[in-house]
């Protein structure tokens, strides 16, 4: 079994026309499907990220830079990621395609690479 | 994820929508609705971020109503409003954790608000549809596609006319509280029309895929049952629309058959009446009954009243509905009143006599382009024996309904006895 990152993005507007019960239909939705993975032994973690965007660090000009970084206005960002087991990509993609999360925004699916571990 | 996961009970969103809206309103003060829906709105939208990786936390409404209060702190440091309370009071009045449990006080002090809340909704300077738009919107927690789908209406229609509700309570500063003295029984009977209109549209929708709408009946009844339950609002003209709510509701469940289509009372296998809703539209009735008024919700009520005693369809007391809808009538003389009582007079005295009574009608342009009176007199018709005369009027109807709307179990009834008719 291989470890695959499942990294959510999403634009931070669209949730914010729904009304209560469509938010608590997907929260439901969303439960169960980590229910069904956590019972199949394929979820192997998740955490989800905090809204108000993070630091950006880079010393690719010599010195170290450090910005603020996504802001909840950006177009798009990363709300949270799972850790999940599958034997290949195509595995992975079945385990997220009843994820509610991909109706809303986009999920990227990165193999951990386990040999350098 | 390991950890066993809360449930979520269902509504719980809605509700705490609603419950967080009211005592947000209440503390930022008259013309913060807005402010205050954004503040929910951000504190449901974190749940919906956190919960599905985090797990449901145990206390759900405890969680929202700290998020809300962190969102409401927040915004009060950046001044992105202004009220009347300092971050501290605000962050005290929020913090609650008997939020979802069910503590007596906690409960009280949520119904003075929402019943504040309704009020300012509710307020006569709004046209009554934008009433009921925003009371569906701001304190029962509807979104606005939902009001849009209830109402066949575009959803932009929808959001324009709570957009423009708000602002007038912005520029008449009507303040999110129960009226006081005077004033209370012209703004309690400004709420009671709005229940009124949301419960009906519930009861039988207008057009659409569903003869009923359960979001609003069940909304329509919780409120009527809260305003009559309240020491201030409790008057006897609420304690009659609670009974008129209750006692209607109570006949649902036998409403429609097992093909979805809906069941005259006269059809109605009276077992499926739901006796919880019928004993507790009888205590409303009965505490009605404190007053000299006699108002329109009384005698609908007691309509309500005579149709739940009867045991049977053919033990109905038909004199006495006739003499209620005839006190009606003269109390608000409208043409869908006289529509309800030909039927009545029908029931006692036969369908002629009900044909009769539509007569005065003819001449009215609004009623007689409705399919309820079309259809009404295509009954009388076929009682009657005429066949070809009912069918004729049946198949007016289905055009009258083309026009003006008519939901789809109605419209399938429709055609169903058409074709009774043409055998």
């Amino acid at each position: 079994m291989a470890k695959f990152v499942l990294i959510l993005r999403e634009d931070p507007a669209t949730f914010a026309s729904l009304s209560p019960d469509e938010m608590q239909a997907i929260v439901a939705e969303y439960q169960s499907w980590g229910q069904r993975l956590g019972e199949a032994g394929k979820m192997a973690g998740g955490e989800k990220l905090r809204d108000e965007g993070g630091r950006h660090v880079t010393a690719k000009s010599g010195t170290l830079l450090a910005t603020d970084g996504p802001y909840a206005e950006a177009k798009e960002v990363i709300g949270g990621f799972f850790i999940v087991e599958a034997t290949d990509y195509a595995e992975a993609e079945t385990l997220v395609a009843d994820c509610p999360h991909i109706r809303y925004g986009l999920i990227e699916i990165r193999q951990v690479d386990e040999m350098c571990g | 994820m390991e950890e066993t996961a809360g449930t979520l009970v269902a509504g719980l969103f809605r509700t705490q929508a609603g419950h967080l809206t009211a005592r947000l309103a209440r503390l930022l003060g008259p013309g913060k609705l807005d402010e205050a829906e954004e503040i929910v709105q951000s504190a449901l939208t974190k749940a919906l971020h956190v919960w599905p990786r985090s797990g449901i936390p145990d206390n759900p409404a405890g969680w929202l109503w700290r998020a809300a209060r962190n969102e409401a702190v927040d915004g009060l440091r950046r001044r992105r409003f202004s009220a009347p309370v300092t971050p501290a009071d605000l962050a005290e009045s929020l913090a609650d954790e008997r939020a979802g449990m069910n503590d007596p006080r906690f409960a009280a002090e949520l119904a003075d608000e929402k019943l504040g809340l309704i009020f300012a909704c509710c307020h006569p300077v709004l046209p009554l549809e934008s009433r009921v738009a925003l009371t569906l919107r701001s304190v029962c927690g509807l979104g606005t596609g939902q009001i849009a789908r209830a109402f066949l209406l575009p959803e932009p229609t929808i959001g324009q006319r709570i957009t423009r509700a708000k602002a007038r309570l912005v520029d008449m500063k009507v303040p999110f509280a129960i009226p006081a003295g005077d004033a209370l029984p012209e703004r309690l009977e400004a709420v009671l029309g709005t229940l009124y209109l949301m419960f009906n549209e519930g009861v039988g929708s207008s057009d659409g895929e569903d003869l009923i709408q359960g979001d609003l009946v069940c909304d329509a009844l919780h409120l009527a049952r809260q305003l009559a339950d309240h020491p201030v609002t409790g008057r006897p003209e609420a304690e009659a629309m609670a009974a008129l709510t209750c006692l209607t509701a109570a006949r649902l469940p036998a409403r429609q058959d097992a093909d979805g289509l809906p069941v005259l009372l006269a059809d109605q296998d009276r077992s499926l009446w739901h006796k919880g809703l019928i004993a507790a539209g009888f205590r409303h009735l009965r505490a009605s009954m404190s007053g000299p008024a006699e108002t329109r919700w009384h005698l609908e009520a007691a309509i309500a009243a005579a149709h739940a005693m009867a045991p049977a369809w053919a033990a109905t007391d038909r004199p006495y509905i006739v003499q209620l809808y005839d006190r009606l009538v003269h109390l608000c003389p409208g043409p869908v009143t006289l529509l309800n009582r030909a039927v009545a007079i029908a029931e006692r005295d036969g369908p002629a006599a009900g044909l009769a009574a539509l007569t005065p009608l003819e001449g009215d342009g609004l009623i007689a382009r409705y399919p309820l009176f079309t259809v009404t007199k295509a009954a009388f018709l076929e009682r009657l024996g005429d066949r070809t005369l009912a069918a004729e009027q049946l198949r007016h109807a289905l055009d009258q309904a083309e026009r003006i709307g008519m939901n789809q179990p109605d419209r399938r009834m429709l055609l169903l006895r058409l074709d009774r008719l043409s055998e």
